[in-house]
């Protein structure tokens, strides 16, 4: 149904995307993860033109979009999109936000609109919300009325441009089991996300992006459980994670900690293993510390899903020795040692590398 | 004082300043006489007298009042106005820069200037009347109005005065834009006619000066207030302004003329068909061209009653005027007519002549030995067949070169005779070569070789050789000058030395006479006055606050009646055919009527009114030395002398008696009305009053001192113990009797109808004269009436408020088309679009909305004949535009991005997801803001007046400069200006109401 080829983007200097060339067919629910700034989002919105492609072609069924751009509003029709950011006409109330492309664009009366429009907000379960403005709304029932809206154009392909990202962690749900509905329905979309199980349930394919291609794609079995290229691997493995750069002795300890006990919160780990976590960076930051004026750190705490093993990561620039193996007995040091089930020091030019696997917390 | 009566009755009749020549050129016809000016654009001074009188006298007229004179002519010059009514004083000065404009000769209004002063001062205004008294006695009026008052840009020379440094200052209140009576010199001081007065006071009374310099309206509110002391900056004392302000003696008359571009050189575009015309009948009615002031002028005023008449500065223009069709004939003398005629062969002269006139060598009237010398010398040269010669040299001969003058014999021991002669009357006196030439030179220099003298030739205008002649810059003239009574009073004449005719030059008739007159309005509906009972529908002259106004009032309820402010005025509308017939006083009456045998009495005497003088009703004592006086000198025979003298025999000269002046002096409101009770003679004030009042003041041992005003102020002077009584032949009327108290009888007057003998019809002048209300505002109520509704004022707030409000939503609705064009282009990412549009937004927002207006109907516009108010659509559409356009960008720039996107990927255009999505959030969003900048606009409206829109403002503004009351009309405005904005404002309320979706919620929620 739409088959890139060669597709490139730069703006100005940069290049975001580079010679992308590929096809989503009808009924796949394709599924773009990958690091931030790898540009999964110029490649969604480059399908819809709202961003220039710099080179390249788009085939919509056939047509070269680029070559039709009187066309472009009609195509746009065809495959609807899906924000961040909701996006909701902030002067129409919702039920007007699904009826104004249908009247305007599609010349539908107002009645079948308005009639049409109150079953696709029954199907995302907003239906006694149709008068009410989007100001009033969260943003679970935002995201849910955007997707209405673009329904209600009766797309044939919808683009979800991280739909969820926006969202408090307790409204995420909402959103993804109505496009998980829509999904079982047969609807064809490109789903931009950071939700991996979900990706992980959705899809039909997923693309791993990275370098500014699309870096591995296949079944979301494979890019899960088998990744094939080592980008892919180090992302999958490192999914979830939390990196933090110190740079200077005079770091922020409380908001380290504030955001490494976020994170913890939304792995849903034990508060022990919290606890755990939070006294194993801080003893690694004491013992960094009198490096810190000439070093940097790179501090992450990732969880491995395959290894279902937590481990800390110290990424130091230039190269320092292993602070673990200090000949003083320092106490920190020890306490690390022996709270970890295994500690490797890997160290190559002008770089070392500390990895620590914490015992499961049932060891304790 | 003398002096100025002198000027005043001279200006009606041969007081031209400036003449014109025809046109037809603007996109409206051009002015040629005041009845062309009938359905043409005039401006006016705000609240000037001249604006009372076009209202009057124009009602088709479309008048646009302008604050400020400068404002007014470049109007005119840019085609906006076709004429401008204002101040002789001022039109002199914008003939001075401006040659393309000229005045008529038609003196519409007098008005005198004087000095204004808090009401109950009468301390200052007593010693100011001093002064005045004595600047007038010592001839330094004259010699200052010599000095201010010229024809040409020459410097001014102003003497030092000296001004005390210590003391308590006068402040005196001036309006320094009104040159020459007071402007600001190049070292920034306040100077001028009135600046040199203003000294002159501060000198004699020994009290420093300061000069406090605002804008005229703002003047009387200042003298009220007391933050000035008096005001002195050539205003008229005009009746309104004396409800108010209390006015000194005048110091100077002046008068309003009509202003008008000149376009002589410019040929018509379409020139009017005119039939030509080949007898002497048929020229009535048609468009006579004339000189100014010359004989001819008189005699086809006096042949040709109902024809129009458009006054030339040169015989030339005149002919080229009859040769292009702008006019019908040329009456003029015939020996120079039989030169034109010579030289253009498509002219002729009409056999029959206009008139006769002798034409005679003019010398100043005390002058009598000169007189008899040249008299002497023309006898001679008559007798010697060198008069004869001279005429058949230069007048009969049709000569192609102009015949040489006789050699002039050089030499002469007995000193200089200074002739004064105008220079473009051939074959009288002409430039040839460079030098004076003609019958009239030739002629001055057989008179010089005779007498021993040499002549020195001095030429001027034709206008300026008689005021020349008595101020004694020349010795006599000789400029073809015709033999008229009026200019027999005003200098002697020789005996003639050619008799010459005054014809008509016209167009050769090509084919048909011509078929009755279309060009002017016909005489059909009119018949013959046949008694005194015809004039109950007609037009009826009277003198302003006279007892024939009243009574014509009352008798001929159907019958127009115009009121005049001076008898002379009275007497030129019924010679002018202005109004059908007049009633006057039936003894000056007989006076006129000698004079001029066009007009004639029709019936009896209508009614008759006992005249006594007036005194103030505190003056019990001085009216009973009056009576005890008047049965004094009736039983001494010294009364029926003196009616024998002036009424019966019609003398003309005062009798000398004892004027013995012990004890003080007796000031008399006198009106030089006319002849025999008051009238001017060798500059002096002569008459039966007159000669009552100065025995009067013998018998009593005071000395008289005469103080000539306005017949409509001389009760209300007496009221206010300005003059300590007035004799002006003031009829005893129970009205009048409320205000002042009145002697015993002195004379009993018939009143008498008169009009023109041929009794013509005049002109379609439906003008109705309002009675001019003379209460006074003592309570909130009558200033309401006085400003709202008398006159019908509300009709003229009605007026403005309905421009205001039009040009409010039309400016607007302008400004924002134009505002969202400059936002597109502002935003667009071309540079070719949007620097522009920038520029446009810096320089228009840093532009006085005034200096754009201005800028546009002056300089834009000036010569498209454009509606003010689109102008001033424009202008603030304009200015709105800038702001509004930024006000737009932002509103749109302040909508996410987002909101596009949405609509974009859902399938809308551009245009539309900004039509649909972000215009109705925009709008939500800037409404406040626009509201705002709605409302400045409509108050920034308030300035059009600038462009003469007659607009709310304008409108309080005229009102004020009216009744000078500052309470109710701009309460009134405020009030107005308040209603407009909210009532507009809740338009705009209601468009955010329903672009606003919160409450829209509200709405529903109450629903």
């Amino acid at each position: 149904m739409i088959k890139v080829e060669h597709l490139s983007k730069t703006f100005g200097e940069l290049t975001v995307l580079k010679d992308i060339s590929t096809e989503i067919k009808k009924g796949e629910v394709v599924s773009i993860i990958g690091p931030s700034g790898t540009g999964k989002s110029t490649f969604l919105r480059c399908l819809n033109l709202l961003e220039e492609p710099t080179n390249g072609s788009i085939h919509i069924d056939g047509v070269n979009v680029l070559e039709n751009r009187a066309d472009i509003p009609k195509l746009r029709q065809r495959m609807n999109m899906v924000f961040q950011s909701f996006n909701l006409f902030s002067h129409l109330s919702v039920l007007e936000n699904l009826t104004l492309g249908p009247i305007k664009l599609r010349a539908m009366n107002p009645k079948e609109a308005a009639s049409r429009s109150m079953e696709l907000l029954r199907l995302v379960g907003l239906a006694e919300k149709a008068n009410n403005y989007p100001d009033e709304l969260s943003g679970g029932q935002k995201q849910r009325v955007a997707i209405a809206r673009c329904l209600a154009m009766e797309p044939e392909i919808i683009l979800f441009d991280e739909p969820t990202s926006a969202l408090d962690p307790t409204m995420v749900s909402e959103v993804l089991s109505v496009i998980r509905r829509l999904a079982r329905e047969g609807m064809t979309m490109a789903i931009v996300t950071h939700e991996m199980d979900f990706a992980r349930d959705v899809s039909s394919r997923v693309f791993y992006m990275d370098e500014g291609g699309i870096y591995e794609e296949g079944p979301p079995q494979q890019i899960f459980e088998n990744p094939l290229r080592p980008r892919t691997k180090a992302f999958i493995h490192r999914i979830r994670s939390y990196t933090t750069r110190v740079q200077s002795p005079d770091y922020d300890l409380y908001g380290i900690n504030a955001e490494v006990e976020g994170f913890c919160e939304k792995q849903m780990f034990p508060a022990s293993l919290r606890q755990n976590i939070l006294l194993f960076v801080e003893e690694l930051l004491t013992l960094y510390r009198p490096h810190l004026t000439a070093a940097q750190l790179d501090l992450t705490v990732a969880f491995s899903e395959k290894s279902d093993r937590l481990q800390l990561v110290c990424e130091t620039q230039p190269a320092l020795p292993n602070p673990l193996e200090n000949e003083d007995g320092d106490l920190g040091a020890m306490i690390l040692r022996n709270m970890s089930e295994r500690v490797t020091y890997l160290r190559d030019a002008g770089k070392s590398t500390l990895e620590l696997t914490l015992r499961p917390p049932t060891d304790q | 004082m003398l002096m100025m009566k002198r000027f005043k009755s001279a200006l009606p009749t041969c007081g031209l300043l400036l003449a014109l020549t025809s046109c037809a050129t603007a996109p409206n016809a051009a002015i040629t006489t005041l009845a062309s000016a009938e359905h043409a654009k005039i401006g006016v001074m705000t609240g000037s007298t001249g604006e009372v009188f076009a209202k009057q006298r124009f009602p088709e007229a479309q008048l646009k009042s302008f604050d400020d004179i400068m404002d007014a002519v470049a109007a005119m010059k840019a085609g906006q106005l076709d004429g401008l009514i204002t101040a002789t004083s001022s039109a002199i000065q914008i003939g001075k820069t401006n040659p393309d404009l000229g005045m008529l000769s038609d003196v519409l209004t007098h008005e005198d200037t004087a000095i204004g002063l808090r009401k109950g001062n009468d301390q200052l205004l007593a010693s100011i009347n001093e002064i005045i008294a004595s600047l007038k006695k010592d001839g330094t009026f004259e010699d200052m109005k010599r000095r201010w008052f010229k024809p040409d840009l020459s410097p001014y020379e102003e003497p030092s005065i000296d001004i005390p440094s210590e003391g308590e200052p006068l402040r005196v209140g001036v309006s320094a834009t009104r040159e020459p009576f007071n402007f600001v010199d190049k070292d920034g001081r306040v100077t001028g006619h009135d600046g040199e007065l203003a000294r002159i006071f501060a000198n004699r009374m020994h009290r420093p000066l300061e000069f406090l310099n605002m804008k005229f309206s703002a003047l009387i509110p200042a003298l009220q207030s007391g933050k000035v002391d008096l005001i002195v900056t050539g205003m008229s004392a005009t009746e309104e302004r004396k409800k108010f302000i209390n006015f000194s003696e005048p110091y100077f008359a002046n008068s309003q003329v009509l202003m008008v571009k000149r376009s002589g050189d410019a040929p018509s575009g379409n020139p009017v068909q005119r039939d030509e015309l080949s007898s002497l009948p048929q020229v009535e009615g048609k468009i006579i061209a004339v000189l100014s002031g010359s004989a001819g002028d008189l005699a086809a005023r006096r042949h040709f009653p109902k024809a129009n008449f458009q006054p030339m500065a040169a015989s030339a223009d005149a002919a080229i005027a009859v040769k292009t069709r702008k006019v019908d004939a040329f009456v003029y003398d015939k020996s120079v007519l039989l030169n034109i005629a010579a030289k253009n062969p498509d002219l002729v002269i009409l056999e029959e002549p206009v008139d006769k006139l002798e034409v005679a060598a003019a010398i100043r009237k005390e002058n009598t030995s000169l007189l008899a010398d040249i008299n002497g010398v023309l006898e001679e040269l008559k007798s010697r067949g060198a008069l004869e010669q001279l005429r058949k040299k230069w007048v009969d001969s049709n000569y192609t070169v102009p015949p040489r003058k006789a050699a002039k014999t050089q030499t002469s021991a007995k000193g200089v005779l200074r002739m004064g002669t105008a220079a473009t009357i051939e074959p009288f006196s002409f430039q040839e070569n460079g030098t004076l030439t003609g019958l009239d030179i030739e002629l001055a220099e057989m008179i010089g070789e005779r007498l021993g003298k040499s002549v020195e030739l001095v030429d001027m205008n034709f206008e300026a050789l008689i005021p020349a002649l008595q101020s004694n810059k020349i010795d006599f003239a000789l400029s073809n000058f015709n033999v008229t009574e009026e200019r027999k009073k005003l200098v002697l004449f020789s005996s003639p030395y050619i008799s010459n005719d005054i014809s008509a030059l016209v167009r050769k008739s090509s084919q048909s006479a011509s078929t009755g007159d279309p060009g002017t309005a016909s005489s059909d509906g009119h018949s013959k006055l046949v008694s005194t009972a015809d004039l109950k529908d007609k037009k009826i002259g009277v003198l302003l606050g006279s007892a024939h106004d009243a009574w014509a009032g009352k008798n001929y309820p159907n019958a127009t009646i115009l009121q005049y402010r001076t008898s002379a005025d009275v007497t030129l509308a019924v010679k002018t055919g202005k109004v059908d017939a007049a009633i006057f006083d039936e003894v000056p009456l007989r006076d006129v009527l000698r004079d001029d045998p066009s007009l004639g009495m029709l019936g009896e005497s209508l009614f008759s009114f006992t005249v006594g003088a007036g005194f103030n009703r505190e003056a019990t004592a001085l009216l009973q030395q009056f009576n005890a006086f008047l049965a004094d000198i009736k039983r001494n025979g010294v009364y029926a002398e003196m009616v024998t003298r002036w009424i019966e025999k019609r003398q003309s000269s005062m009798p000398a008696f004892d004027q013995t002046k012990t004890s003080g002096s007796l000031v008399v409101g006198v009106t030089g009305g006319g002849a025999p009770f008051s009238f001017v003679q060798d500059n002096q004030l002569i008459g039966f009053d007159i000669e009552l009042v100065k025995r009067f003041g013998a018998s009593i041992g005071k000395e008289v001192r005469l103080s000539d005003m306005e017949f409509g102020s001389l009760i209300a002077a007496v009221a206010t113990k300005k003059v300590d009584l007035i004799a002006a032949s003031i009829y005893i009327t129970e009205e009048r009797k409320k205000q002042i108290n009145f002697s015993d009888p002195y004379y009993e007057m018939g009143n008498r109808v008169f009009a023109l003998k041929s009794n013509i019809a005049a002109y379609s002048n439906q003008t109705t004269a309002r009675p001019v209300k003379a209460s006074f505002l003592t309570s909130l109520a009558s200033s309401f009436r006085s400003n709202i509704l008398d006159e019908n004022r509300y009709l003229l707030l009605l007026d403005g408020l309905k421009t205001t409000v039009i040009l409010s939503i039309l400016s607007t609705v302008f400004g924002t088309v134009l505002g969202s064009v400059i936002c597109f282009l502002r935003m667009s990412s071309s540079p070719w679009l949007n620097v522009p549009a920038r520029l446009y937004i810096t320089i228009l927002r840093g532009m006085p909305v005034l200096v754009l207006l201005m800028l546009i109907f002056y300089v834009v516009f000036a010569s498209v004949d454009i509606s003010p108010i689109l102008v001033a659509v424009i202008a603030f559409g304009m200015n709105f535009g800038a702001y509004a356009s930024e006000i737009f960008r932002t509103g749109i720039e302040g909508i996410d991005k987002g909101q596009t996107e949405a609509g974009i990927a859902m399938g809308f255009t551009p245009v539309q997801s900004f039509l649909y999505i972000v215009l109705p959030q925009t709008v939500q969003r800037i409404l406040p803001v626009y509201k705002g900048e709605f409302i400045s606009l409509v108050k920034m409206t308030s300035i059009v007046g600038y462009i003469a829109v007659q607009d709310l403002t304008k409108a309080s503004d005229i009102i004020r400069s009216r009744t000078f009351d500052a309470f109710f009309p701009l309460i009134m405005v405020s009030v107005l200006y308040f209603a407009i904005s909210w009532i507009l404002m809740q338009f705009l309320q209601y468009i955010e109401r329903q672009t606003d979706p919160k409450y829209k919620r509200k709405q529903r929620g109450a629903a």
